[in-house]
This record gives C-alpha cells, structure tokens and sequence, in this order.
C-alpha cells in the first residue's frame, strides 16, 4: 500500500496512476462528506468530481501542514458550500424567532448513519449547511458567518432550527424503534 | 448544563459519522479522468493563447513606439517649419497681425486657468457624497488611496502645461491704443524680437527613449521551445532531402552533344625555305607553296561529343568532330595535265599536291604561267578532341573553362579554282600528300550555356586550336600551323 507521501509525489507529477490511487483511498469518506451537503446522490457525486479535479490540481501548493485527509476534506466542503451558494441565493436565511426545542434530548446512538443522513438531507438547505459546518466540521458562528456571508445570529437560528428539525426526526425514530425495534435499519 | 448537552449532541452527530463511508458510481472517476485530460488541454491552450497575447500585445507596442516616434517627428517637423516662417521677416502690412497674434493663445491660457466654468471644475469644488464614500471604503478595505483634488480651478491645467504654454505663447504686452508713430514702431520691434527669441527656447527637446526589455525577457516554455526545435530539425532533414533531389534533378554526370563552330584560321610560323622540287621549277612552284602555306582563312567544324563528370567542378569531354579549313590564295600558274587520245586539255590549279606528286622535269612540263586566280584549298579532318573542362557556375546559366587536345587525321584536301576551265582536284592522305596524317593541336576555350529543360542545355563555345606541329609533311621542306579561332554552337542533352 502507498504511503501518504508516496501518493502526493506521485499526483503532484500528474501521475494518473497515483491519482486513481488517492481517488481510491478517500472517494468513500469524501462522497459521504458531500452527500451531508446535498439533497441527492447525483448531486453529491458532481461535487466529489469538482472536488477531486481541484484536490489533483492543487496538490501541488499543498504543503502538508495538516493531514492530506484533513485537507481533501476541506476542499470537499468549500466546493459543497459554492455549489449551494446559488441555492442559497435563491432561497436566503432567515432569523428564526422561535424555535421550538423538544425538552427530552434525544440520542442518536444506535441510529444507522444512513438514517442519520437522510435527516440531514431532510432539513431545509440553509439548515442543512449550518448545521453540517457547525456539529460536524466543527466551525464555530463566527466563521459560518464569514463564509457564508450571512450574520452570525442567522448562523445560530438557523443552526438551532436544524437542532430542533433533527430532534423532532430523531424522537419518531426512537419512537418507532421502541415500537417495532431495529429492524428497520 | 445545556451547553454541556448541546456539545454532547453535536458530538453524538461527528461520532456518527466517523468511519463512515459510502461508494460513488464509478463514472465518478471517469469524468475525474476526462476533466484532467481536458485541464491538461486547456493548460495547452491557455499557455498558446497566452503566446498569442504576447505577439499581439507586441504588435501593439511597435506600433505605439511607431505612432510617439512619428508624432514627435511630425511635431519637431511642424516646429522647424514655424520657425522659419518666423525667420522670415514679416512685412509691414502683417506687422499688426502678427502684434496681436500672440495676445490671442495668452488670452486663452489665461481663460482655462481662470475658467470657473469647467465641469471639471464644477466635480472638483463638490465632489459626489457617492465617491466621497466610496473613497473612504476603499481607503478602510486597501489601504492609502489617492483622495478627489480639492484644488480650485486655477490648477486645472497642470503645472508643466502651464509653463509650456508660457514657452510657447510669451506675453508680449503692445499697447495697440498708443497713438504715435513711434510708440507702434517700438512696440513692434519688440514683438519682432520676441517672435526671433522663441527660437532661443526650443519647442521640443528630443528625448531619447530608452526601453528596458531585457528585464521582462519572456520566459520560453520548454515544452514549445522543444517543438520549436523538432519542427526546426524536420525542416532541416527535409531541406536535405529536397537538396539532395534538387541535386539529382540538376546533375549532369552523362551528356552528349552535337554542334557546330566556324571561325578563322591564321597561318603560324609559315616558312617555305626549301621548296623540295626540282630546280627549274623553284621560280615558279616557290610562290604557289608559299602562298597556300601562308594562306588565311575559315575553319568549320561539325561534330558529337560526349562528357562526364569528373567531380563537383571538374568535368571530362571528348568526341567527334569534321574539321574543314579553308583558305584562298592567288595563283598565277595552272597545272596542265597531258590530253590522252581525243580528250581535251585539262588544267588543275596549281598546289603543293601537284608539286609534291611531280618530279623535276614532269613540273617543269606541267607548270604554266597563267592569268592570276583565285584558288581555294579546303583541308578536311577528323578531329578527336579531348578536353578537360573546370565549371565556374554551374546553374542554369553556366560557366566553364576547357582545355585539352585534339588529335586531328587528315582526311583530304580539295584544290579548287574561281575559273570553270580549271577543273577541282582532291588529294586524300597518304605518301602522296604533302600534308601530315596525324596533327596535334592545343585547345582553349570556354562554354557559356544555358539549361532550358531538365535534360537540354545549349552552350556557345569560343576557343583557340593552337597547332603543336606543322601541318605539312617535314620532309617537303615547308611549314606552315594554322592557329584556329572559332566559336561553336553545341546543344547537350543530358542523360543523367
């Protein structure tokens, strides 16, 4: 198996070989990544394929400061995150006034990831992304807010409404295991 | 608390999906593959476009440089014409043109400078609250930008302007409402002298323009610079091979030709000192020898040749060739041969044949005085020549130097008379001939010729046959070698 390096050198010499290879190795995680940011598999798959063609181009300049998984991944979402700009334009964030939190915190443990992706690709896009940048990727408001180009409160009410979306989807589904059990997954 | 949870659900999520992965169609990798093909191609034709840009951007630039350099030598054109129509002196009746001729610029150097009227102006004093604002963001996001004048109109003409303006419209004040005579004439002269002291402050100073390209020497692209090169060494290899057709289609290795030469001849070295006859006849053979040994006349000659080449310039000929030199001489006996049974008297014009062929007593008895007459005495050959030639040039039009020598066999030679009563008597080679069999002779001469088709050239031949020996028998006493000048017309055809 090729190391990491080994991969680098030989995408940054244009090796399509290699490229196939570091293709191989994160296309599974990478296509996760941006099935989270989209609301079909097609779509996903045009930004994994954007995603790669700038990965192998950019490699060059990548200087290996964070892990090359770590980079990949950012690219899969900035390149998510420019394809749902358009969408955002046409259907814009709003604050939300009120939210309604469900009191019981539901977990989301023992729900298949699937499932969990589906309730993700459920939400409205605004809170799809929000939410995607904040519990997952690990973006703070702040930075949702500079790079999405909205406040940093629409950031937090979008967020909280995506929460409170994801809870109410979470209970019907706990609801529904304690009533029929796992085999639905 | 509920931050404690909130972290603890976003968390719950990120754990969710650790690890998980799921399969992309393969056509995913199929566009990934055509799109970096199509990158690559792209790279390719950005980096053309890109040479593209600079050779056109070049143009340009040579054309601006073009455009400065000949609207400065239009101006200093245009200047140097003012100024001598300045030289000139005016006369008196353009005297007060020319005085308020430089009042007119001044004024309206002073009404731009002084214009409040300007729209420029006008956006100076009041500058747009948009622009204003626009500045100030400009200034906050990228630093120092230059802020909108606040100068007023006085400064609307830039300085250096303003000081040329004044170089070239010098203010001289003329009093036009003075009244005497005197006052108008002094104020002229000055004028005169100002308009003289402008060519003291010239106009324009030629400024040498200096550019510094070696800075921003584009770089080559390799990858151009290596097909530059293949396509370079391709052109090459195809020169060579078109060379070496053209060489094979120019070649001429193998030619025959056919041709003809007509000149004169002038006798060298003639000498008739001892005429073999015998001695009653000396008196009267000795003229008829010497005339037709001294004799002057026209060579002809016809023939084939063959020539090869020996090397780049050098080149090898030999042939064929029927020589005829033909001379006239003045004779004033006739031969008379005796009558046989019935036949009428016979005269034959007088020769060296009919010497060389007559004991002492058969001359005597043959030899005649006669009336004088013209004899003509044509001498046949057979030349063999065989001549080395050096080409000068050697293209269409061609140059070449020949030398060689020519073995010319005496075939025969026809004494014939102007008058209808002597008859033409001929004598081949042989004891009876007073002429050599074998005759060696120098040739010189040069081919100027010109190629009018793949295989045809014709060539104009001048040449010299210089004799190596006398023409006449050693033992008859008399020597005579015709030193031949002719020019030949030959047609080649060129076999390879």
């Amino acid at each position: 198996m090729l190391s990491e390096q080994e991969l680098i050198e030989g995408c940054r010499k244009g090796d399509r070989a290699f490229q196939q290879a570091l293709y191989q190795r994160y296309c599974r995680k990478m296509m996760l990544v941006c099935l989270r940011y989209s609301k079909t598999t097609a779509e996903a798959e045009d930004i994994l394929q954007e995603a790669f063609v700038k990965v192998f181009n950019a490699l060059k300049d990548f200087r290996q400061e964070s892990k090359l998984e770590t980079w990949i991944t950012r690219i899969m979402v900035n390149t998510a995150l420019n394809t749902q700009r358009k969408k955002l334009y046409l259907y814009p964030m709003v604050d939300v006034e009120k939210i309604d939190v469900p009191e019981d915190e539901v977990s989301v443990s023992g729900i298949h990831f699937m499932q969990l992706l589906d309730m993700i690709q459920s939400l409205p896009q605004g809170c799809q992304i929000v939410f995607n940048l904040f519990a997952i990727e690990g973006y703070n408001h702040k930075e949702i807010a500079e790079l999405l180009g909205i406040s940093e409160g629409t950031s937090k009410s979008q967020y909280a409404r995506a929460r409170s979306l994801l809870q109410a989807k979470l209970l019907k589904e706990s609801s529904y295991y304690e009533k029929y059990g796992e085999g639905k997954v | 608390m509920k931050n404690m949870e909130r972290e603890k659900f976003e968390e719950s999520w990120k754990k969710a999906f650790d690890g998980a992965e799921v399969n992309p169609s393969d056509k995913v990798w199929t566009n990934i593959e055509l799109d970096l093909e199509k990158a690559k191609g792209g790279d390719l034709k950005r980096r053309l476009l890109f040479y593209q840009m600079l050779a056109a951007a070049s143009v340009v630039f040579a054309m601006a440089i073009g455009g400065i350099g000949y609207y400065y030598g239009f101006r200093t054109n245009q200047i140097s014409g003012d100024r001598l129509a300045l030289e000139n002196a005016p006369s008196n009746e353009n005297r007060e043109q020319i005085q308020t001729e430089p009042n007119l610029p001044h004024k309206d150097g002073r009404e731009l400078a002084n214009s409040d009227d300007a729209p420029a102006n006008t956006t100076n004093d009041s500058p747009a609250p948009e622009a204003e604002s626009s500045a100030k963001k400009q200034q906050g996001r990228k630093g120092p930008t230059v802020a909108p004048s606040q100068n007023d109109g006085n400064d609307l003409v830039p300085a250096p302007l303003a000081s040329n303006t004044a170089d070239i419209f010098p203010p001289p004040r003329i009093d036009l409402s003075t009244n005497t005579a005197d006052a108008r004439n002094e104020a002229l002269s000055s004028a005169n002298f100002s308009l003289k002291q402008r060519e003291v402050s010239p106009l324009y100073t030629p400024r040498e323009i200096r550019l510094n390209l070696e800075d921003h020497k584009p770089q080559v692209d390799p990858v151009l610079a290596m097909l530059a090169r293949l396509e370079k060494r391709e052109m090459e290899v195809q020169d060579t091979k078109e060379g070496r057709k053209e060489a094979e289609k120019d070649g001429e290795n193998l030619w025959t030709s056919v041709g003809f030469a007509a000149g004169s001849f002038n006798t060298m070295q003639a000498s008739t000192s001892h005429p073999a006859t015998s001695s009653y006849a000396p008196a009267m053979a000795a003229p008829i020898v010497d005339q037709e040994a001294k004799a002057t006349g026209y060579s002809y000659s016809m023939g084939v040749n063959v020539g090869t080449r020996l090397s780049d310039r050098w080149v090898l000929q030999g042939g064929v060739n029927y020589l005829t030199h033909a001379s006239e001489y003045i004779a004033n006996n006739i031969v008379m041969d005796a009558p046989s049974n019935y036949q009428q008297q016979k005269f034959r014009a007088a020769s060296t044949n009919e010497l060389m062929s007559a004991d002492a007593q058969e001359l005597s008895s043959k030899l005649v005085y006669s009336a004088p007459y013209s004899v003509n005495n044509s001498m046949r050959y057979l030349s063999i020549p065989m001549m080395a030639g050096y080409l000068l040039v050697n293209k269409t039009f061609g140059l070449q130097l020949n030398a060689g020598v020519a073995t010319d066999l005496f075939l025969q030679n026809t004494i014939s008379a102007e008058s209808d009563q002597i008859e033409k008597t001929s004598q081949p080679a042989g004891s009876d001939s007073p002429y050599r069999a074998v005759n060696l002779s120098g040739l010189i001469g040069t081919e100027i010729s010109y190629r009018f088709g793949e295989r045809y050239r014709v060539s104009l031949n001048p040449g010299i046959r210089y004799p190596f020996n006398t023409i006449y028998k050693s033992e008859l006493g008399v020597q005579a070698a015709p030193l031949t000048l002719d020019v030949g017309l030959r047609f080649r055809y060129i076999f390879n």
